[in-house]
């Protein structure tokens, strides 16, 4: 069972930044008719979301992220010992984009560098994997990043996904800190139903050709190409509403935690109906469940870190904040983390 | 309201928020068979009768109401008691 404790390793501060453009779902995506697009927005909390343009990455927005925290946190980027990237929008097929961004932030050669391929649950496992750095390896800074321009990976006119994605990118510093709270991380895989949530074409299993680039309508009725997202929604709603409730609840159980003793759950923000089921489900009050959706989407890796982001920037510094989050969505993947923050420093989040 | 009544207005509400004629609703149509009835529509459904009836359908029970009418509306009718 992947669920580790890490000692001695504090949460310095996470930051986002979002694309300038936005898109509007009751105005825009004049495809679908006024009264659907209400009841859909209404449904999901969407109520816009950021769309990169074409010259925009995923990287670009954690590189911004990344220099507001940085330079908040009055960090050297010389001081950073390893740059993780959880994206799914990485800027090359190869190489990784993290050694891009190595450079690009003017970190030391000597940092260690890498992406993970994940993406709801991105921003978990990446906890995970930065933590292990430092209890395992000794690093002392690790800078993790997580972002995505989904919207990119999605036909526009793709109403199961179109009204629900969103674009950020974040970056997080996490630090060896003698005497910090214990970090708990459990992750989990079921790879069996990974094909509810995927890109069927494009990679090397099934090679891009004209036939997978050609929009059409597919199996399920959706209009798509195979190169583009496709989701199963009603596998992914039984998955996120039954298999990741049950981890949470049992997780909250093996930890001896309750609701009191938690300040406030981070969700992947799915959508706005599901996540609130869930939460009703593990009986947190809606005080304690912050969202991002409503203005940013479902923004994948991003969307845990984008909502810490949010949530603390607008209040003033707290003590001893103990947040339990959880991930999940492609692979199928997903995990839950409990964490208490310190005076967590958050920036507004900014616009590119 | 009786039993007959109240799943009338099941079917009614079913075929308002879906858009489509009641009478083109059986008790054996599947989500394949009625337009606009997919995964997305399916939580809109939900949602609708949560607000309209004043009942709360869990997660479990929102998956297994996506197989045909006659599961959605046995879901409802059991909420409404």
């Amino acid at each position: 069972m992947a669920k580790s404790v890490f000692k001695g390793i504090e949460i310095k501060g996470v930051a986002g930044a979002v694309p300038k453009e936005k898109v509007d779902h009751l105005t825009d995506h004049q495809f679908i008719p006024p009264e659907d697009r209400k009841k859909i927005v209404a449904l999901t909390g969407v109520l816009e979301y950021r769309k990169a343009g074409p010259e925009l990455c995923a990287s670009d927005l954690c590189r911004a992220a990344a220099e507001s925290l940085l330079q908040g946190l009055q960090v050297d980027p010389r001081t950073i010992d390893a740059l993780i990237l959880s994206t799914m929008t990485p800027d090359y097929r190869v190489p990784s984009t993290a050694c891009l961004l190595q450079e690009r932030l003017k970190l030391p050669n000597t940092t260690v560098a890498f992406d993970i391929n994940m993406g709801c649950s991105g921003f978990v496992v990446g906890l995970y994997n930065a933590a292990a750095l430092i209890q395992g390896a000794g690093l002392k800074r690790v800078l993790l990043l997580a972002g995505d321009t989904q919207t990119k990976l999605c036909y526009e006119r793709d109403k199961n996904v179109v009204f629900l994605l969103g674009d950020a990118g974040t970056a997080t510093l996490l630090e060896a800190s003698e005497g910090a709270e214990d970090i708990v991380i459990e992750l989990m895989t079921d790879g069996g139903r990974f094909n509810n949530l995927f890109v069927p074409a494009g990679g090397f299993r099934r090679p891009s050709t004209e036939q997978t680039r050609e929009v059409k309508e597919q199996p399920d009725g959706g209009l798509r190409s195979e190169e583009h997202l496709y989701m199963n929604g009603m596998e992914i709603f039984k998955f996120s509403s039954t298999d990741v409730v049950k981890s949470i609840a049992a997780f909250i159980e093996k930890e001896h935690l309750s609701v009191d003793r938690i300040d406030a759950l981070f969700l992947h923000q799915a959508n706005k109906f599901m996540n609130d089921k869930i939460a009703k489900k593990l009986q947190f009050p809606p005080e304690k469940v912050p969202y991002s959706i409503g203005i940013y989407g479902n923004t994948g890796s991003a969307s845990i870190p984008l909502t810490l982001a949010h949530h603390y920037s607008k209040i003033p510094p707290v003590e001893k904040n103990k947040v339990l989050l959880s991930g999940f969505g492609v692979g199928l993947s997903w995990g839950v983390a409990f964490a208490e923050l310190n005076r967590i420093y958050c920036p507004p989040v900014i616009e590119c | 309201m009786t039993l007959g009544q109240m799943e009338n207005k099941v079917k009614e509400l079913f075929a308002v928020i879906l858009q489509r004629p009641a009478e083109e609703i059986q008790d054996a149509s599947a989500p394949a068979d009625l337009e606009n009835w997919d995964s997305f529509q399916h939580l809109v459904l939900v949602s609708g009768f949560e607000e309209e009836f004043g009942i709360e359908i869990e997660p479990e029970e929102i998956a297994e109401m996506y197989k045909d009418f006659r599961t959605f509306k046995s879901v409802v009718m059991r909420k409404l008691g």
